[in-house]
């Protein structure tokens, strides 16, 4: 079965293609049709190269010659790992589920097939991207991820906001990929490979060297290379300034790639690079402390925002913090884990966020308020994210989260523990404040609230299986089944021994679990039944400048502006002078005279065959003459 | 030989493909002096029949052990490799013929002669005597200067074919002058002989080589109309109909590289580190005039002639790096110099073949005929620029990947400065062939902007085959590699 894995992203691509050929006038039902079965059936396979997975292990790679370079031949081709037959479960359920949603959300929209056609596309592209053999593979898909972003972000061009954020997401991320880029030929130059198993055997002996710089840190500035492509992809500090403006595109866009699977890709490429971060401890610490830092700055900034997508957007970050710190750690099968269960109860906040705009067309919380008797469904599956994102008992995100706090603590990183229950704090609250504002007390905007409805069963039977997922999926990894999840990825490695493992500690979890209440409770108090003394406007009050700093978001896309636009402009004014007066001149010069040269040239084609025969004539004659000059005359 | 000599020599591995070109184009002549009342496009199928058969028993026989019928016709390496090439052009060329045929009245011989060429064009490729191989080389030049005079009332196209049998006949008489030399210090027209005594004859009498050497690569140079051999090439390419231009550029141009190729090294691998730097100095500056005196083109055909010209100058590249002396690093430069050719012959033939459709749409041959094309036929306007971006050698095309090699190959071999030149006239002819690009996506205005082009389906055809060749050489190279890699260049 596993043989057949490169079936998983070509069915995408089929439809794809399908739908590109049909063009923008393909009816709706027949685009999201196409799509939606294409995708199913990739999951299916999926499944199937999951199961065979799970009991064969690793298979591969296949590998097909592509083009020689000299001395270097370089393939492409797929390989199965437990690692990317995880990924691609998950990655083809949540798109299936999207892709079904989306024919509810985006209905009527002129663009109707074209949106299908940028999602087919980004499917496909992601679902190759975890199936790549080597370095420079994934590299291509890396950049075609980024590029869907991009057009889904920018999908309503005709909106300023949508286009900038669009522009943004792209640049910022790029700063990213270049590290990336920049680490891959690093890779290559020191090990002569790109493939994974023979860049990590290089890494993993530190027999290697570039000429300026030495074995151990050479392996240190490729894994921190690495990273910056991780950092820029999964939106960590300092790049992730990007992901709260890509909430501009259409919401199903938002819980697909900017929830549960491309911003996911970063994590999943320090994953699949394990090997090589755990050859240097510098560049795992790096990891640890830039994913503390994130989730606890984006939970920070999550607690004021008005914007109910921009709130989940920063959740997000947070959350992908936590899945970098479990690497950092060296947890490695619970930041994988994580991303699991994150990427199922994203989805699902993302998509049910989708259903409470779709009905109320504003986004703004506090123009909401009282949806839970016109969306009941809504709401309920709603609840299941939020119980699982704030880590309630039994819901997906508390097993994995609790592992992931467990972790840090018994290998010795107390502050780092610190930071992330202080997160863990701060994300019950934000995600319960979105609740009640949204779903309990009286409605803000009565006439909004009156048009209210729930979508109809496209939209709503996604939001019920992710809501199952939410629910459930924790499980897979949980002292009653054993911790599968661990012992299932942990059959990959040779010395069934990548990353730790921290055993049950019953007493962390209730502590977790009673943080997680704690920020609950807190929201219900001020944005449930709150009494006189702390309605919302006089906590805002009271917390003064502390509250405008984390609403305008600590400053940072100012002081980013500050510093590298007015510095980049400063430079292209220079550079600006120089091309146009130096080198534009010189390209004018040159660009003359060659011109001349050939209209002379031209004249010299006169049109009469004497003169042909002449020039040919004195041709061979000087040819020969050279040559025989050369070779030492005829004696 | 006996009898039983004669009856067993392996002719079908050797002359498969060529017995069967010449037997189509022999029933085609006949078919065509009785059947007046059949239209043409009938012949033109049976040929492209035919030259399909002679494809697949080329193709069956690509990995045939070398073998020998009659001391004179080998199978191996470079017979293979330049049959197919020929073979491949040869239909192409014929598929344009049959749109062509359809719109324009071609006086009929049109059909076997091409197929007379290609015959010729074979024996080129595969015979190992310098008789046959000039035999091979006339049959085909004979055909041509024919075939581009043969637009009865057109006096350019007479003019075209008149100019070229005078440089033809003055390029087999150079030819045929370096042959004889060797022959006379020899006394042996066989490749294989000539090579075996290769040193012997270089240590004896060097001048005599070397001036040998530089006559036959002149006298070849007026088929591929290296600089300065070239000044016939517009003009005939202009008058001649537009399939044959296309035949010329493409066809015409790999047998007589094919040609050059087996007979300088046959002949004188012993002396290469010496005798093939005359080879660089012609590449290097057709490279150079051919890309100059491109630029300032107004005419589609006569710009395409002189592109022809500098394209030639990149594939005579390799031949000044069998310089370096060691066969190890040979095998490479036939690897780069047959892809290369490969992937012009997509491209040439393509944008021979836009530029007719345009240019009979718009009546006229000037470049202002494509502003706007876009707007008219956006299949024609994407195909013709997949072909210039081929030929200018930009990323994703067979063309990027051709030059890489070749310029790889240069700065492997030590002679860093033919690619620099390489690279520095592959930039210079962004000028020209982008200039096109730019016409092709300018709005047109005016009464013309409405109209569409209409494209017959032969055309389509040719154009999707030329279209998938130039992008899935440039995408997946390994499909071309692969087979040149397992080829016996050396044995």
């Amino acid at each position: 079965m596993v043989a057949y894995a490169w079936l998983v992203p070509l069915l995408p691509l089929a439809a794809y293609v399908f739908l590109l050929v049909l063009g923008r006038r393909a009816p709706e039902g027949v685009a999201a049709g196409v799509s939606v079965v294409c995708s199913l059936a990739s999951f299916l396979v999926s499944a199937a190269v999951f199961r065979a997975a799970a009991s064969q292990g690793p298979v591969g790679p296949y590998l097909f010659h592509w083009l020689t370079l000299g001395s270097a031949s370089i393939s492409f081709g797929f390989e199965v790992t437990r690692l990317n037959a995880l990924m691609i479960l998950v990655v083809s359920l949540v798109s299936t589920l999207v892709l079904l949603y989306s024919a509810g959300y985006m209905h009527g929209d002129e663009r109707f097939p074209v949106f299908y056609q940028y999602l087919n596309l980004f499917v496909f592209s992601m679902l190759a991207l975890v199936l790549s053999p080597n370095l420079l593979q994934l590299y291509i898909f890396w950049e075609m991820v980024g590029l869907c972003s991009y057009l889904l972000v920018g999908f309503w061009y005709f909106k300023p906001e949508a286009a900038l954020a669009a522009k943004k997401s792209f640049i910022v991320t790029r700063i990213g990929d270049t590290g990336l880029l920049i680490g891959i030929v690093l890779l290559y130059w020191a090990s002569g490979s790109f493939d994974y198993s023979t860049v990590f055997a290089a890494a993993g002996a530190g027999q290697w060297s570039l000429g300026w710089v030495s074995g151990q840190e050479l392996t240190t500035l490729c894994a921190l290379l690495v990273f910056l492509g991780a950092v820029g992809k999964s939106a960590q500090f300092p790049l992730h300034v990007w992901l709260p403006d890509a909430m501009e595109g259409p919401t199903p866009v938002s819980a697909l790639i900017h929830a549960a699977t491309m911003v996911a890709a970063g994590v999943y490429l320090v994953a699949r690079c394990y090997p090589l971060f755990q050859a240097s401890p510098g560049a795992l610490a790096t990891v640890a402390w830039i994913g503390a830092i994130t989730a606890l700055l984006a939970a920070l900034i999550a607690l004021t925002q008005r914007d109910i997508k921009r709130v989940i957007a920063y959740s997000t970050v947070s959350q992908l913090g936590y899945m970098m710190l479990a690497l950092g750690v060296g947890a490695y099968a619970y930041g994988v884990f994580h991303l699991m269960t994150h990427a199922f109860f994203k989805a699902l906040l993302f998509l049910a966020a989708g259903s409470v705009i779709h009905a109320v067309d504003t986004q703004d919380l506090f123009e909401m308020g009282g949806l839970y008797r016109k969306l009941p469904l809504t709401a309920w599956t709603f609840l299941a994210g939020a119980l699982a994102l704030a880590g309630v008992v039994p819901f997906a995100g508390f097993w994995s989260k609790d592992d992931i706090l467990a972790a840090a603590l018994n290998t010795g990183h107390p502050v780092l523990w610190g930071m992330l229950l202080l997160a863990a704090f701060c994300t019950a609250f934000y995600i319960f404040r979105v609740y009640f504002l949204v779903f309990t007390g009286a409605p803000r905007q009565p006439e909004r609230w009156q048009h209210a409805h729930e979508g109809s069963w496209v939209m709503t039977l996604p939001l019920l299986v992710l809501a199952a997922m939410a629910t459930i999926a924790g499980f897979f990894n949980s002292p009653l089944n054993g911790d599968g999840l661990e012992h299932f990825l942990f059959a990959d490695s040779p010395q069934h021994q990548i990353g730790y493992t921290a055993p049950e500690n019953v007493p962390l979890m209730l502590l977790s679990l009673l943080v997680a209440l704690l920020g609950i409770g807190l929201a219900a108090a001020v944005y449930w039944r709150p009494r006189q003394s702390q309605r919302p406007e006089r906590w805002a009050r009271a917390w003064g400048p502390f509250y405008t700093l984390s609403y305008r978001k600590f400053y940072l896309d100012e002081v980013y502006y500050a510093a590298l636009v007015y510095t980049g402009k400063g430079i292209a004014a220079v550079v600006d002078w120089i091309d146009r007066y130096v080198i534009d001149a010189l390209v004018r010069v040159v660009g003359r005279l060659v011109y001349s040269v050939s209209v002379l040239l031209k004249f010299s084609q006169t049109g009469q065959v004497q003169a042909y025969s002449t020039v040919a004539a004195l041709g061979v004659l000087v040819l020969v003459a050279w040559a025989m000059l050369r070779a030492g005359g005829v004696h | 030989m006996s009898v039983s000599d004669w009856l067993n020599q392996p002719y079908i591995a050797t002359m498969g493909p060529l017995l069967t070109v010449s037997a189509a184009a022999l029933i085609i002549m006949v078919l065509e002096f009785t059947c007046r009342k059949l239209d043409r496009r009938w012949l033109i199928g049976l040929a492209l029949a035919g030259v399909a058969v002679a494809l697949a028993e080329a193709l069956v026989h690509f990995y045939h052990d070398p073998a020998m019928a009659l001391n004179t016709v080998v199978t191996d390496a470079f017979a293979n490799v330049f049959s197919v090439l020929i073979l491949i052009s040869a239909l192409l060329v014929l598929l344009f013929a049959l749109d062509y045929a359809g719109q324009v009245r071609l006086a009929g011989e049109h059909t076997y002669l091409i197929l007379f060429a290609v015959a010729g064009a074979l024996a080129m490729a595969s015979a190992v005597d310098l008789i046959t191989l000039y035999v091979g080389l006339e049959l085909l030049s004979l055909s041509s200067y024919v075939l581009v005079a043969l637009r009865s009332r057109s006096a350019a196209s007479a003019e075209g074919g008149v100019k070229y049998l005078l440089m033809g006949s003055i390029g087999s008489a150079v030819l045929l002058y370096g042959m004889s030399f060797l022959y006379g210090v020899t006394g042996t027209t066989s490749l294989i002989q000539l090579g075996a005594g290769g040193l012997a004859t270089y240590t004896s009498y060097p001048q005599i080589a070397t001036l040998a050497f530089v006559l036959m690569l002149a006298g070849m140079g007026f088929k591929l109309s290296l600089v300065p051999f070239h000044m016939w090439t517009p003009d005939a390419y202009e008058g001649a109909p537009a399939p044959i231009s296309a035949f010329l550029a493409t066809l015409s141009k790999a047998a007589a590289f094919g040609m050059l190729l087996r007979m300088l090294l046959f002949i004188f691998n012993a002396a290469a580190s010496d005798v093939f730097f005359w080879a660089g100095v012609l590449a290097a500056v057709t490279m150079v005039v051919g890309n100059l005196i491109a630029l300032p083109q107004r005419n589609m055909k006569r710009l395409l002639a002189f592109s022809s010209v500098a394209q030639a100058g990149y594939v005579l590249l390799p031949f000044a790096l069998f310089q370096t002396g060691a066969f190890q690093d040979w095998i490479s430069l036939f690897d780069s110099l047959s892809f290369y050719l490969y992937a012009y012959t997509f491209m040439t033939v393509g944008a021979f073949a836009v530029v007719w459709v345009v240019s009979r749409a718009r009546n006229t041959l000037l470049d202002e005929a494509l502003v706007g094309l876009y707007q008219q036929s956006p299949w024609l306007a994407l195909a013709l620029t997949v072909f210039l971006l081929g030929l200018a050698g930009v990323p994703l095309t067979g063309g990027f990947v051709g030059k890489v090699y070749l310029f790889s190959d240069a700065v492997h071999l030590h002679a860093a400065w033919l690619g620099v030149l390489l690279f520095v006239c592959s930039v210079a002819s962004f000028f020209y062939y982008f200039g096109w690009v730019r016409k092709v996506f300018q709005p047109l205005t005016g009464p013309l902007a409405g109209q569409r082009i209409h494209v017959g389906p032969s055309m389509n055809l040719l154009l999707a085959v030329c279209v998938a060749g130039t992008l899935l050489l440039g995408m997946v190279p390994a499909l071309l590699l692969r087979p040149l890699a397992h080829t016996l260049w050396l044995s």
